[in-house]
């Protein structure tokens, strides 16, 4: 049907109507809760952190440290047990393990269970992105810049990515740490929240990753720089020594000192941590190596160095005693292990940031006079929206949202050995006896091979008997004796490492003993002729 | 400009004690509620000292294993006299190597008294290892002692150099052997401790994966047997029992380890008879039935490999293919090793673990008439090795080559003379032992 208006006539000439007038929207209310609002300022956060986050949890898991720590949680999560001895490997039976990161490796292990390798890479990013977020809030608090939580936020991120690429349980402490550093950097340093989180992350902690006493190390730091900072400024002892902050600190560190017991070796915690960083076996941890200006890390620490000086010269601000305790301290801990860089970087980035900014306020007009950005629920709506994208991006949140799980050969880093292992089920029967396994693919085989299969060593070295270990590494550069090495073990079946075990592979070849199962191009498995 | 910013309520006394009693007591709380050995482990980390034993040696009694068989076919009383003289210990006093007395003190025991004053008797060899005055009195006083303090014990030296012990513990096997007590005299060039001492240190600083282990399994059962304790720390805080032990022994290929591979079948099978004589609590019944399998194992290459004139080649782990993959360049020296530790082991071993009898009576005879053949400077060259076959050859006999020596020297007065009466120079054997 169509109707026929009539065509209106049109005796004067048309007026505009009036438009209706919309209504303000800056009158309308705010209704958020005050906490909830979000600067500006923190959506960039949000986004930049975000595309970290999300890079990071699309990043395949690396393939080292991350399956003994679920081998070992899920034999906590079988048996309800720590073991107070190494309970997996058959030449560590009896050695003494103070498993520190226990509730760590049971939570990846039940993540895995539940949710599957997704969930541990959802974790991993997570981890990171709060660092980063922690490490960003403290500078911006300081600086009352964004450019300067940006700037502390990348030095973080540049200096330390040679540790996080690597998913274990030393990513939780590294969080911890940095609120550890954010709490120090603060001006309220003892309020309620930190009376009671204080302690509770520290029992959290001690349970997590021995780091806890870089924690405890820094809050100590935090007590000594507070008298120094009393000392400077009065130069009276007795006025320094008579300070509140100063005895509130001591206090506070004490009971974070004590909650650290409440882990399942309780004060064995304490030596534990000096025991493992100067195990023997870990000289040979190419990670636990000295900082050189050689490598990549050593390089971007080093350029972080001379930009923290040439900020904290630049700066009007002046350090605080503590801090400037805790940068140099970490700092010479980094320098004599690259794997101490976990704990300068948050500390370098902050104050880089810090500073930095500091000084170029003097000269840079645009920096002066900066206005705390002013918090709003469309802020916090944006800031939401962008979580839950980043959330959906995620193969984690495509698992859960879509139900589509990636294929295994994208969740895990190439040097994975996912055909050798799938050859080694394959096997009817795997000899007798210890099996050589190159330590970084142990934890895989171990997980996802055979039951059978036990391997000489994993990478939990600390707890690996001195003599083992040194044994092992003299048969992965192929030594002449290496075939006694073998018999030493009784060792019936070897896989070895094609690109990292080139000489060792030669002898396994030239060997009348040995015969070659399989090969790819990544490994070759080897089996004793006679077995032992 | 530093801020210094001071909060305004002061910290209480009664907040500073309270904090410092909730601190104290958490210690203390923490402290006493993980186990002893943890406090142990502890301590010793803190000190940088070794973890503490958890062995009670203060009342422990030496366990013997008595041969099972007595028979004069495998070796009549005149074959055994004629082998037990070539190996009575006469030995230079001057730079008197340690593995030869350990072996001659293990054969002979610490009680027996020669005759001859050229022998050196049971008492002055115990004394040579555990006394360091005596020990300087033949290596002089620039050369470092065989017995070495520790903050925590005594260290027996051991290595290559021919004034040290060759291997680890065998000192301390040696005087086990001999049936010295726990409370024999060691004196270092500090102070007087015991044997005891020596035993603690060595259970201490036993690691399950250093290359030797036999003569620390050895010694260590035959004073942990008799207590039933099948379990200690070690310095390290390692937990170790005498499973582990065993598995470790069992472990390599059978042809590596000392004397071709033997002292570990001995030590497994001391270990088995101990575990029988003393309740069988010491090793799990798995660890028993892994043992059996394995010296069955032995059985079955000793019963391929023994060689038509009685011997038992070097490569005696390859079974019925040992001749055709025998070293055309084998020592001699090497079967009288073969065959006299194989005929030690079996002298307590249960039937079921023998070869066939004709086969045992063969490689007696053969290391008789080797014995008789070889001329007493080879011998001398090659104690240690030969103390095995007097010993192996006793124990045949029910009995110990000072027991029978001294029953055998009341009927031949003249046994101990000598047809020269030089004391021999100690030169080192062919390779050590």
């Amino acid at each position: 049907m169509s109707v026929v208006a009539e065509k209106p006539e049109m005796t004067e000439s048309p007026q505009p109507l009036p438009s209706p007038e919309l209504p303000d929207a800056r009158v309308l209310e705010d209704k958020t809760p005050e906490w909830m609002r979000c600067t500006p300022a923190s959506v960039i956060f949000t986004t930049l952190i975000g595309l970290v986050f999300i890079m990071m949890a699309s990043r395949p898991l690396w393939h080292t440290d991350l399956w003994d720590h679920l081998n070992y949680g899920d034999q906590i999560l079988k048996t309800g047990v720590v073991s107070s001895t190494e309970p997996l490997m058959r030449l560590c039976r009896g050695v003494s393990m103070v498993n520190i990161p226990w509730l760590a490796q049971v939570g990846l292990a039940a993540l895995n269970a539940r949710f599957g390798l997704t969930s541990l890479q959802f974790v991993y990013a997570l981890m990171i992105a709060l660092s980063l977020a922690l490490v960003s809030w403290r500078t911006v608090k300081m600086s009352k810049s964004t450019l300067g939580g940006i700037l502390a936020a990348g030095i973080f991120f540049k200096v330390n990515l040679d540790q996080l690429l690597v998913i274990r349980p030393q990513l939780a402490g590294v969080v911890f740490y940095c609120v550890i550093v954010a709490w120090m950097l603060g001006r309220n340093k003892h309020t309620r929240a930190s009376w009671i989180g204080l302690p509770i992350l520290f029992a959290l902690w001690a349970n997590i990753h021995g780091s806890f006493s870089m924690g405890l190390l820094l809050m100590g730091f935090a007590g000594i720089g507070r008298f120094g900072d009393v000392l400077a400024i009065s130069k009276s002892l007795r006025v320094a020594l008579l300070d509140r902050e100063f005895h509130r600190t001591i206090l506070l560190t004490q009971l974070c000192a004590a909650a650290v017991l409440l882990n399942p070796a309780g004060i064995g915690v304490y030596p534990e941590v000096m025991n493992v960083a100067g195990n023997p076996n870990i000289e040979s941890m190419f990670e636990w190596d000295a900082l050189t200006l050689r490598t990549a890390q050593g390089q971007s620490a080093a350029a972080a160095a001379l930009l923290a000086i040439f900020a904290i010269k630049l700066s009007p601000r002046r350090m605080h005693c503590g801090e400037m305790l805790a940068f140099v301290a970490t700092g010479l801990l980094a320098a004599w292990s690259a794997r101490m860089l976990n704990w300068w970087a948050p500390l370098a980035g902050i104050i880089t940031g810090t500073h930095l900014i500091a000084g170029m306020r003097q000269t840079t007009k645009w920096l002066q006079n900066p206005q705390p950005g002013k918090g709003t629920g469309l802020m916090t709506l944006v800031n939401g929206g962008i979580l839950w994208i980043l959330f959906a991006l995620t193969p984690f949140g495509i698992q859960l949202v879509h139900g589509r799980v990636p294929e295994a050969n994208r969740l895990v880093s190439v040097e994975t050995p996912l055909a050798t292992v799938a050859f080694l089920d394959s096997m009817e029967t795997i000899p007798r006896g210890i099996s050589f396994v190159p330590a970084e693919w142990a934890g895989y085989v171990m997980n996802r091979g055979p039951k059978s299969l036990e391997p000489m060593v994993n990478l939990h070295v600390h707890v690996t008997p001195e003599q083992v270990w040194n044994d092992y590494i003299r048969i992965i550069n192929g030594p002449s004796d290496w075939d006694g090495l073998m018999n030493e073990y009784g060792i019936n079946l070897a896989v070895i490492d094609k690109i990292r075990q080139p000489a060792l592979l030669k002898k396994f070849k030239e060997s009348t003993d040995w015969k070659a199962n399989y090969e790819d191009r990544q490994a070759a498995i080897f089996v004793r002729n006679n077995p032992i | 400009m530093i801020i210094v910013r001071n909060s305004r309520r002061k910290v209480s006394l009664r907040t500073w004690l309270t904090v410092q009693l909730a601190f104290g007591s958490a210690f203390a709380a923490s402290w006493f509620c993980i186990p002893g050995i943890r406090q142990q482990e502890v301590i010793a980390r803190v000190t940088h000292r070794a973890v503490a034993l958890d062995v009670n040696l203060r009342d422990s009694k030496l366990a013997t294993v008595a041969p099972f068989y007595d028979d004069a076919e495998v070796v009549s009383d005149e074959e055994l006299a004629g082998v037990l003289k070539k190996i009575v210990p006469r030995f230079s006093r001057s730079h008197l190597r340690p593995n030869l007395v350990e072996h001659a003190l293990r054969t002979w025991g610490s009680s027996i008294e020669f005759k001859n004053p050229d022998a050196i008797s049971g008492p002055q060899m115990s004394d040579f290892l555990t006394d360091t005055a005596k020990y300087m009195d033949s290596w002089g006083k620039n050369n470092p002692p065989l017995m070495e303090l520790t903050p925590d014990g005594v260290h027996v030296r051991w290595g290559e150099d021919s004034s040290s012990s060759v291997h680890h513990d065998h000192t301390l096997a040696a005087l086990t052997e001999s049936g010295l007590p726990l409370d024999a005299p060691v004196f270092t060039t500090a102070r007087a401790l015991q044997v005891r001492d020596v035993l603690s240190e060595a259970l201490r600083d036993f690691h399950l994966d250093e290359r030797e282990t036999e003569w620390s399994a050895m010694a260590f059962t035959l004073w942990l047997a008799p207590q039933k304790s099948n379990v200690w720390h070690n310095g390290e805080g390692r937990r170790v029992t005498f499973d582990m032990v065993a598995e470790r022994l069992m472990r390599n290929h059978k042809r590596d380890g000392v004397c071709l591979g033997t002292h570990r079948v001995y030590s497994l099978m001391l270990l088995l008879r101990l575990n029988e004589q003393y309740g069988g609590d010491l090793i799990t019944a798995e660890t028993q039935t892994q043992i059996m399998d394995y010296l069955k194992t032995c059985r079955d290459m000793i019963i391929a490999s023994q060689s038509p004139d009685g011997s038992w080649p070097a490569n005696w782990t390859d079974g019925a293919e040992a001749e055709a993959k025998a070293d055309p360049k084998e020592k001699g020296y090497k079967r009288v090793i073969a065959t006299g530790h194989h005929l030690e082991w079996l002298s307590i071993a249960p039937q079921e673990l023998h070869p066939p009898r004709e086969q045992i009576l063969k490689a007696a005879d053969w290391l008789i008439n080797n014995v008789n053949e070889t001329p007493q400077s080879v011998i001398d060259q090659n104690y240690t090795f030969y103390s095995h076959v007097g010993k192996a050859l006793a124990m045949w006999r029910k009995t110990s080559p000072a027991e029978f020596w001294t029953n055998w020297r009341k009927t031949h007065p003249d046994c101990e003379v000598f047809e020269t009466t030089e004391p021999k120079v100690n030169q080192p054997g062919p390779e050590a032992h």
